[in-house]
């Protein structure tokens, strides 16, 4: 070993290891055959030694960790009762990496996604109840991962993801297919239960009762042809419960509904015939919802009994980009959509355009990005999103930035659902630069979600 | 500490550690004290500490964590760190066994960046295997009941298909 790396014993070298900063030096006597004496002359070393002694056993899993004490997570099984009791560590080292300290156990799961944890618990006993304590844990930072698209899930038996990072499906049963999925939201989805009126959030990540949030019966129906975004969480209610759910739902009129965790009852107001809003983010603690009939960007604070609109923001004349090259006959028939993504770096609001056609048959042409300038109330338009990426789909869209997900192209907008394979269209060029034929999520809903824990 | 003798390799101070197999090394301070535990150590007992004991690592494994001390004793310029990138990626590329040494070593010396480096190596092994080949992988014997790991299984089906 020493040899390998350069390191010469210092008898025969020493040029050799001074180069290295690292000196073997004669072998001391073997501790058994080393008769100790009262009188050493190094008790330095001797005080030293229980120093050391003390910090290793500290190191090295002696001291019962409090959480692992005190949680029983449910995947558990109990298991912690029969076997992983912290063993001392022998100074010769077997690699035995099923009794690795919890702590260093939580270094690795900290670099480890939802799914690699997922299978990370099933190895063995030990990395079961170290992984389980963990993501119970108010200790626990999941690992930033980018999102999965979610296709075909109303009316189906299984929920379909795509994985672009792993570049592989998932297919998680749901045992809930008779309920609408009305939208995403933090790794959550609002689910609706038709026959008794009853929303419910559900992480379809996680098989824990938390992962399940029952909410008040909702006077309305929702239907299935009018479900794009009709949720948006305040925040992540696996990490906090201290969160408000918004929904839109009915139908002429559109209602704008809250709902604080806890509350009985959801906080709704009616909104007026030309306020139908198509799409909303929550940001900064408030809501930024787009009309689709006024072309405006309303903002509403939620925080009291009755939320109050504070203000809007007119949208600029929207134009066709020159190198679409849309003939002159087929303009008036361009339709849009319109997104908006929190771009969480510079704290601004984006708006993304999506101009497509549905006559004679279904066919995006292309996307135009905005930036939402609140202090002066109005669109900019954006030439590029640099090192950014905003993932759209059917029914929400989000932002990532390339630098965390190298997997994905800058300056671009991913896209699927709605009768084509997921595309990838760069605001450079201003056209399709790749797609992927293995991930077939040509369904009518599409939306993004990162997979998250919930305790 | 490392601040003030780093950059001086020739004239910097040595310090002595001792491996649990009783071999003893003579190390530059700076590149010692990129162990909070050993710089702690030192701070504690000043410059009249003889040799320093680590029941906890052995020779070879100490080689290895201090060759990496060595490396990173010294500020990285900006040209240098996509080198230093490089050395680092081959350094983490070792056996499971050496690896799981100078893990543990990393730790019970309290190597932040080496641990960092050490624990996403461990994590990019796992990433997208099976728990089969996780064990596989690092040699683990499967201690549950076919009852607890078909339950385990059960929970979150989906990703192990």
């Amino acid at each position: 070993m020493a040899e390998n790396l350069g390191l010469q014993k210092k008898k025969r070298v020493a040029t050799m290891a001074e180069s290295f900063g690292l000196h073997k030096k004669r072998r001391v006597a073997k501790p058994q055959s080393c008769v100790r004496q009262s009188n050493r002359p190094d008790r330095q070393a001797d005080v030293l030694e229980l120093i050391v002694k003390r910090l290793a056993a500290e190191s090295f899993g002696f001291q019962k960790k409090k959480r692992v004490a005190t949680m029983a997570p449910e995947s558990s099984f109990g298991l912690q009762k029969k076997r992983c009791v912290a063993k001392p560590q022998s100074s010769v080292q077997q690699s035995n990496w099923s009794d690795l300290h919890a702590d260093v156990l939580e270094l690795i799961l900290k670099r480890l996604a939802v799914v690699d944890t997922i299978r990370f618990k099933a190895v063995c006993s030990c990395w079961n109840i170290a992984a389980s304590s963990y993501v119970c844990s108010p200790l626990y930072e999941p690992m930033l991962q980018a999102p999965w698209i979610m296709f075909h899930y109303n009316y189906k038996a299984s929920l379909n993801f795509f994985s672009l990072t792993e570049n592989r499906p998932y297919k998680i049963k749901r045992d809930d297919k008779e309920d609408l999925v009305l939208g995403a939201s933090h790794g959550w989805l609002l689910n609706f239960n038709i026959e008794s009126k009853t929303p419910y959030l559900l992480n379809p990540f996680s098989s824990s009762q938390g992962g399940k949030i029952q909410l008040p019966w909702m006077d309305c129906s929702f239907s299935y042809w009018m479900v794009f975004n009709s949720v948006v969480l305040s925040s992540d209610p696996s990490r906090s419960k201290n969160f408000t759910v918004a929904t839109l739902n009915g139908f002429y009129p559109q209602r704008l509904s809250f709902w604080d965790h806890g509350d009985t009852k959801w906080r709704s107001i009616n909104m007026t015939w030309w306020n139908v809003y198509e799409y909303m983010i929550c940001h900064k603690g408030e809501i930024y919802a787009f009309s689709r009939i006024a072309w405006t960007v309303d903002v509403w604070d939620f925080h009291g009994v009755s939320p109050k609109q504070t203000f809007y923001i007119e949208s600029v004349p929207l134009t066709l980009h020159e190198q679409w090259k849309v003939p002159k006959e087929i303009e008036y028939s361009v339709e849009r959509r319109i997104f908006m993504v929190e771009s969480s770096l510079l704290g601004d609001i984006l708006i993304v355009e999506r101009d497509f056609l549905l006559e004679p048959i279904f066919f995006i042409i292309g996307f135009k990005v905005y930036k939402l300038n609140l202090s002066e109330g109005r669109w900019m338009p954006l030439q590029g999103l640099s090192d950014e990426a905003i993932l759209v789909g059917h029914a929400n869209a989000v932002l990532i930035s390339t630098r965390d997900f190298p997997e994905f192209e800058e300056n671009s907008i991913y896209y699927g659902g709605e009768g084509c394979d997921l595309r990838v269209y760069n605001l450079k060029e201003n056209k399709v630069i790749k797609s992927y034929p293995n991930c077939r999520c040509d369904a009518d809903s599409t939306c993004w979600m990162v997979p998250t824990f919930s305790p | 500490m490392a601040s003030s003798t780093s950059g001086s390799s020739s004239s910097s101070k040595v310090v002595k550690i001792r491996s649990s197999d009783n071999e003893n090394f003579e190390v530059e301070e700076a590149a010692a004290a990129r162990s909070e535990t050993i710089k702690k150590l030192l701070e504690d007992v000043g410059d009249d500490a003889d040799v320093i004991p680590l029941p906890n690592v052995d020779a070879k494994t100490l080689v290895k964590v201090m060759e990496w001390c060595k490396k990173h004793m010294d500020d990285v310029d900006e040209l240098n760190k996509e080198e230093m990138k490089t050395w680092d990626a081959e350094f983490v590329d070792m056996d499971q066994s050496c690896l799981y040494n100078v893990l543990l070593a990393a730790n019970f010396l309290n190597i932040k960046e080496l641990l960092d480096q050490l624990t996403q190596k461990v994590a990019d092994m796992i990433k997208g295997k099976s728990p089969e080949e996780i064990r596989a992988t690092f040699n683990i014997k499967n201690d549950f009941t076919p009852e607890e790991e078909a339950e385990i299984r059960k929970q979150n089906a989906w990703a192990f298909e």
